[in-house]
């Protein structure tokens, strides 16, 4: 029996993929848009969801070894609720001049990201205590063998992911290089700066913009 | 000094690892989820001394 979308179980795995991939998405067009550059907490959360994401693309992509897929999501999740909560005690002081970034729906993106980590720790549990092995089929091949016969659905949101993927570590790259990651409120990307000044030592200061 | 970029580094290379069939992938995944687990435990004790200026 071949692995189709009509398998709720399936169609679950691939909206959940997508929708961990078009969240990272949206926190990167608003890195750009507002260019307001992530903070080392913002960047841990999107490599979060990243990683709950890569639990589900080996369930879809190796459906034998579903149980694995679904652990390491949930412990993708598990990681990112901490981290989320985390930033949230960081603001939740009455003297925090209101968080950082731009809130959405009155929510700060770490606020919601609590919330959708603590939605993804729920999904996992279900799915992986509904998910009968019966309706998954051994299939050979190499990943990529295997998404070639995958539905048009399944290899659009895989590819997606993988696109987002290249994007979050790419802009994680471009804005501190090979140093750590900097708090909230850096202004200027570390590879713009290394460009624009050759021979020079970019500094936390200068990607401060102090 | 910890570079941020190596979890992200590490993902890219299980999605690779993933996509070729390597029998490496899951040696990899965990370690991307290490170093996650590692970098939020950093960041979080970095930024400990600026909570007690209510600043992050």
């Amino acid at each position: 029996m071949k692995q189709t979308t009509s398998d709720p179980v399936v169609f679950l795995n691939t909206a959940a993929l997508f929708g961990s991939a078009l969240l990272v998405g949206m926190a990167f067009s608003m890195q750009i848009l507002l260019a307001e550059l992530p903070c080392a907490l913002c960047n841990l959360q999107r490599l979060e969801f990243l990683l709950f994401g890569s639990g589900l693309f080996i369930v879809l992509l190796y459906p034998e070894r579903y149980g694995s897929g679904y652990l390491v999501s949930g412990i993708s999740a598990i990681v990112g609720a901490c981290t989320a909560i985390t930033q949230v005690f960081i603001h939740i002081l009455p003297t925090d001049e209101g968080g950082v970034g731009s809130p959405v729906l009155g929510f700060h993106l770490y606020a919601w990201c609590f919330v959708l980590f603590i939605l993804a720790i729920a999904y996992v549990l279900t799915l992986q205590s509904v998910h009968k092995p019966s309706v998954v089929e051994a299939v050979g091949g190499t990943g990529w063998q295997r998404f070639r016969r995958q539905p048009r659905m399944i290899k659009t949101t895989i590819a997606f992911y993988i696109f987002i993927a290249i994007v979050a570590s790419s802009s994680a790259f471009v804005a501190n290089g090979f140093g750590p990651f900097l708090e909230g409120g850096q202004q200027k990307y570390w590879l713009i700066e290394v460009i624009k000044q050759p021979g020079t030592e970019i500094t936390k200061d200068v990607l401060m913009g102090r | 000094m910890y570079p941020g970029f190596f979890p992200f580094a590490c993902l890219l290379l299980t999605i690779y690892l993933v996509m070729r069939g390597s029998k490496h992938f899951y040696a990899a995944l965990w370690v991307t989820i290490l170093l996650t687990a590692f970098s939020a435990a950093y960041y979080s004790s970095f930024d400990l001394p600026l909570l007690k200026t209510y600043h992050w």
